[in-house]
């Protein structure tokens, strides 16, 4: 009783938080200029130990020098993924609602030597056709803002 | 270096809201029970370290002043740290490095988070103003446009490369895991979910990312956890039960896993666990612990931790759930508390609690979740939501 009558007192107020960026992406720049005006994706090799960073970085963070951009073709390598029935994204973040189930997987792109983690689409495939080993290719999105949502994958047939 | 040991603890249930308090009262309420527990005044505190992660949770930055003001240690140090989920072992990590250097005698290790006061407007849910606040935790650029929620991005980092690579933990091996953990909260009063499920009711429910359903995630609470520790001529003078703080180890790891080859393992718990086994002198890990707490934040994590914990080899986490050994009743208890899928979670309190949880163990004064100590040790371990930051702590009382 004593717990309910607390609880009755308590009040509560809304409260909104909203911080606004115009994010400069720095010596990554490149990257989404091409997303975004060209679509082509880049990555960037390092001079000195050769290794492909694929998100690019803009240094080599082995060596700590400078890194050169190198185009990509696009295709790639499900190394993992998983089949998401729920989504916790922020919806501003997201121009593109997702639809449930919906495909996060860890792709190698051809080139590139890093892990990349994007959504692999598909209407046709079933629970667990697209796994490990699944060939995809990009497909990118209009309009494009400049984010890594401007694109995303589906299983490559070849064509 | 000075010997440090835990010498009062402080906790509170964890609840889905804990409406009635702010966290400026939740701090002082388990800053209270840890001084009573250690019968000293806040006057005896040299200087207090805070564990929080996520300023929004507590519609606020910088926090750490206001609680500090609120406990009554104005002029004292006051020092902040965040490392998501493990944020309670990096604290303790860094207490135990200044009470053994010499610099505090007596400190104050303090977590308090209330994630559930977020709201969504959208949906009138307090989960889903929860999820929505707390995701810029992740990368900015590249993951925070498709995040899928932590349990689906842990579950596609970790446990389907791992399924994939070693053949465990089974889905059926993780849903036995997620059983006992429920069934171990039940008798804990500090529990916030006291359910009995089979495996097949784990197995049954929804999936968030699959393999991993919903009763294999951890739960999302509001809750704070205090640890008072102290060198070893005050902690002697201060109580009869002193708990030593014997091993620590934490490693930072990369949050995308750009690296290839790092898929389905947390190494960064592998080297945490290597680092706190040599400073406290383990080498048969399973034959030296009475008792271990962990971050099961989603139950696949539990066997793929007792592989890098060296419990046993790479794939055999899952058989030491199929042979009860980490069952309360088993050799080495793992989550008699509950863990995070049932006891309750959230970042940078619950792994305050898990310390707290087996630091009472070993003085064997752990109301309802008491499991037998023989050899005195305990440890726990800690990863935040992706296993990039992980950590290791062992405790030990005196022989
Ligand atoms: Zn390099």
């Amino acid at each position: 009783m004593q717990q309910k009558k607390k609880e009755a007192e308590i009040f509560e107020a809304p409260y909104r938080y909203i911080a606004d960026y115009l994010y400069s992406y720095g010596e990554i720049s490149k990257f989404f200029r091409e997303v975004k005006d060209n679509k082509q994706l880049y990555a960037t090799k390092c001079p000195q130990c050769g290794v492909v960073w694929c998100p690019p970085r803009g240094f080599c963070s082995h060596c700590y020098v400078p890194t050169d951009w190198v185009p990509l073709t696009g295709k790639g390598t499900v190394l993992a993924c998983t089949y998401c029935y729920f989504e916790a994204t922020g919806e501003e973040q997201l121009p593109h609602h997702f639809d449930l189930p919906f495909i996060m997987a860890i792709i190698k792109l051809d080139g590139a030597d890093t892990g990349f983690l994007h959504t692999v689409r598909s209407k046709e495939a079933k629970m667990g056709e697209i796994k490990a080993g699944t060939r995809v290719k990009i497909v990118w999105r209009e309009p494009r803002l400049g984010k890594v949502v401007d694109f995303y994958f589906v299983p490559d047939d070849g064509k | 270096m000075r010997r440090v040991a835990a010498v009062g603890v402080g906790q509170m249930p964890f609840r889905s809201h804990w409406a009635e308090k702010s966290y400026l009262a939740m701090g002082m309420e388990v800053t209270k029970k840890a001084l009573d527990d250690a019968h000293l005044t806040r006057d005896e505190i040299d200087a207090v370290i805070y564990s929080i992660y996520c300023e929004m949770m507590e519609r606020q930055y910088r926090p750490a002043q206001f609680i500090h003001d609120y406990i009554g240690m104005s002029g004292k140090p006051g020092i902040r740290h965040d490392a998501a989920a493990a944020g309670g072992h990096y604290t303790i990590n860094e207490a135990v490095v200044m009470i053994a250097s010499g610099m505090f005698d007596v400190m104050l290790v303090l977590g308090v988070q209330k994630g559930q006061d977020f709201y969504s407007f959208e949906t009138k849910s307090r989960g889903d103003g929860f999820l929505k606040g707390m995701y810029i935790s992740s990368e900015g650029t590249w993951v925070q446009p498709v995040f899928p929620s932590l349990a689906a991005l842990l579950t596609l980092m970790t446990w389907v490369p791992h399924l994939e690579k070693y053949g465990d933990p089974t889905p059926l091996q993780v849903a036995k895991g997620s059983a006992k953990n429920h069934r171990n909260a039940i008798p804990n009063p500090y529990a916030q979910l006291k359910i009995d499920v089979s495996p097949e009711d784990v197995m049954n429910s929804r999936i968030i990312g699959w393999p991993t359903t919903m009763y294999e995630c951890c739960l999302m609470s509001d809750c704070a956890a205090a640890v008072i520790l102290a060198s070893e001529e005050r902690a002697k003078q201060i109580t009869d039960k002193p708990i030593w703080v014997s091993g620590c180890g934490v490693s930072n790891y990369p949050s995308n896993r750009l690296a290839i080859d790092d898929l389905g393992r947390m190494k960064g718990v592998n080297m945490a666990a290597k680092a706190a086994y040599k400073m406290a002198g383990i080498t048969k890990p399973m034959e030296q612990l009475d008792v271990i707490e962990m971050n099961d934040i989603i139950s696949a994590s539990e066997p793929m931790c007792y592989e890098e914990l060296e419990l046993c080899k790479l794939g055999e986490g899952g058989s030491l759930l199929d042979a009860g050994i980490t069952e309360k009743t088993g050799s080495l208890p793992v989550n008699p508390s509950g863990g995070r899928v049932a006891c309750g979670h959230v970042a940078s309190v619950s792994d305050l609690m898990s310390s707290c949880s087996v630091i009472l163990q070993l003085r064997e004064e752990a109301p309802g979740i008491q499991v037998p100590i023989k050899k005195g040790r305990g440890l726990v371990e800690g990863i935040d939501g992706i296993a990039a930051l992980s950590a290791v702590t062992v405790f030990e009382r005196d022989r």
